[in-house]
């Protein structure tokens, strides 16, 4: 009867096996729930093969979006935030909805403890109306199964435009509309 | 283990005529063929008496055995095979469940189960 021990490093691993049946559990995933391995067998054919695993984790984190970023700010009311690589150009997972509450919560995500915490990262896709986008990657670090992040969106700045006549210098022009479009 | 469709011939060493089909019947693990004693074992084409034994896997591994077949006079001969084929690299990819991130670094323990 054939043992292995398989190392996975960032997703992937590999080891040459004989060819028969296994039945495979998960030794170590820190942040995951290790009875949560799917599937649990894998048989191995006298060829080169794959196989895709999945586990789950059974941490929550909730983002409260707000003007002042920190507990008690007046929450936005609407927008989007998506876990992210480190980079934030790679996106895992569909964006999770900003409430009217201004929380937006993640289930089933990886978590640590004081010592060894599980850092993950997410940005922020857009906001409400009346709010800016926070910019730049968010990174979190997991130190308890349910953990609050607090996320500043400043409120949209009071702009000031005049509108003055091209040929009569300084000539306001009395009535006028202008239209702007975001980018 | 062994596939059932391995086969078996003899190959003479001196005319190079392949002679004796040698087919392996479902079950035996490793797969024999029994040289019985008064069996007309030489080569059909020159009459030599020594012939390579060359079993084919399924998977184009191949074995061979030099069989001198005056031995056949004896009361019974076995040509045993094992195959051990070489394990082959299996690949791995391990990713949350719910969204998709690979997880950085675990460990996975994978037990043979009984045939």
């Amino acid at each position: 009867m054939s043992t292995y021990q398989v190392t996975i490093t960032n997703g992937t691993g590999s080891q040459a096996m004989k060819a028969g049946t296994y039945t495979v559990v998960a030794t170590s995933a820190p942040g995951y729930d290790l009875s949560s391995l799917s599937p649990t067998s894998f048989t191995a054919t006298q060829a080169a093969g794959s196989q895709a695993f999945t586990l789950t984790a059974q941490g929550t984190l909730t983002f409260n979006v707000n003007e002042t970023g920190a507990a008690g700010g007046t929450p936005i009311t609407g927008g989007t935030i998506v876990m992210t690589d480190s980079t934030g150009n790679t996106q895992y997972g569909s964006p999770i909805n900003i409430g009217s509450d201004g929380n937006a919560v993640f289930n089933n995500v990886p978590y640590g403890d004081g010592t060894t915490p599980i850092t993950l990262y997410f940005k922020q896709l857009t906001s409400d109306a009346d709010h800016n986008v926070h910019e730049g990657v968010i990174t979190v670090s997991m130190t308890s199964q349910t953990q609050t992040e607090y996320l500043q969106n400043t409120a949209n700045a009071l702009q000031t435009f005049t509108v003055t006549d091209a040929t009569y210098s300084g000539l306001p022009v009395g009535s006028a509309m202008l239209s702007f479009s975001d980018e | 283990m062994i596939s059932m469709d391995t086969r078996c011939f003899t190959i003479c060493i001196r005319c190079n005529h392949p002679n004796h089909v040698l087919e392996i019947k479902n079950g035996y693990d490793p797969p024999f063929r029994r040289v019985v004693s008064g069996e007309n074992y030489y080569c059909v084409k020159c009459r030599a008496t020594c012939v390579l034994v060359v079993s084919v896997h399924a998977n184009g591994q191949t074995q061979t055995a030099y069989l001198d077949l005056r031995c056949a006079f004896r009361p019974m001969l076995q040509i045993r095979f094992t195959f051990l084929s070489e394990p082959k690299t299996q690949t791995f990819s391990l990713v949350d469940k719910t969204y998709l991130t690979p997880i950085k670094k675990a460990s996975l323990f994978f037990t043979e189960r009984e045939a």
